[in-house]
């Protein structure tokens, strides 16, 4: 199971998505992650949540996108791999 | 890591919002106007949003221009709610806007990882020999610009010699 951490906030730069990293009293806008339509939609869906799994994920993606399965479930594993991998989840 | 352009007016949307809500925000620095204080290859600053009455001259703000352009420039002169900018690293250009134009001030400098405080008064000190330099100013800023452009130089240089 998988948790975003805190301390990240997803925000619209124009027509994209973005992840600026925060603390109490700052935001940080020097480094930002770029996120596409997918993650973006999956990001909002699950920030709040305690913990979430690929399977969840699939299941939101299935529920808004016009996909096979297969698909979905491969995309929503990568969505949490490069979350762990840039330090955005644990 | 990408580094990735955006136009300024779709940029300073979303931080304007967080400094209204009250936040700092940390940028990057762009465009050479603020040499030799601010680089726009190294360096990043903190903006905070303050009350109008403190800015001063010798202020770094961030000033949204006839509702079109963003400046980060410093304050030359304050007439009661006039302001007037200029950057570090221009020489004759200024620019006129309001004390309500002023989205935020720049809290500080960081140079890879290390953080000056611009507004103290070693560096306020600085700023004033600097700007006040006059005419050597822009010969120092002639020097300052072929050093740190040397391949640029370079490239022009060899452009000529191929034309010979």
């Amino acid at each position: 199971m998988t948790k975003i951490k805190s301390g990240f906030r997803l925000c619209e730069v124009g027509n994209e998505y973005v992840i600026v990293a925060h603390g109490l009293e700052n935001i940080n806008f020097s480094k930002v992650m770029n996120l596409n339509e997918v993650a973006a939609y999956l990001w909002k869906a699950v920030v709040e949540k305690d913990s979430f799994d690929a399977e969840m994920l699939t299941e939101l993606i299935l529920a808004e996108y016009d996909i096979d399965a297969d698909t979905a479930s491969k995309d929503a594993g990568e969505f949490i791999a490069q979350l762990l991998e840039q330090g955005l989840a644990e | 890591m990408q580094t990735k352009k955006i136009d300024n007016n779709t940029f300073f949307a979303p931080v304007s919002e967080f400094l209204k809500e009250g936040k700092d925000v940390r940028i990057r620095v762009r465009g050479r106007s603020m040499l030799p204080f601010l680089n726009q290859d190294k360096d990043e600053v903190m903006l905070r949003k303050i009350s109008t009455q403190i800015i001063e001259k010798g202020t770094i703000v961030l000033a949204h221009i006839d509702g079109r352009q963003y400046i980060l420039h410093r304050v030359l002169r304050r007439d009661g709610d006039t302001l007037i900018l200029r950057g570090d690293g221009n020489i004759g250009t200024t620019e006129e806007c309001g004390v309500e134009d002023v989205m935020a001030v720049v809290q500080k400098k960081i140079r890879a990882g290390k953080e000056t405080d611009l507004s103290s008064p070693l560096w306020s000190f600085y700023a004033s020999v600097w700007n006040n330099l006059h005419f050597c100013r822009r010969i120092l800023l002639f020097i300052y610009n072929v050093a740190t452009e040397e391949k640029y130089l370079l490239k022009k240089l060899n452009f000529k010699q191929q034309k010979l």
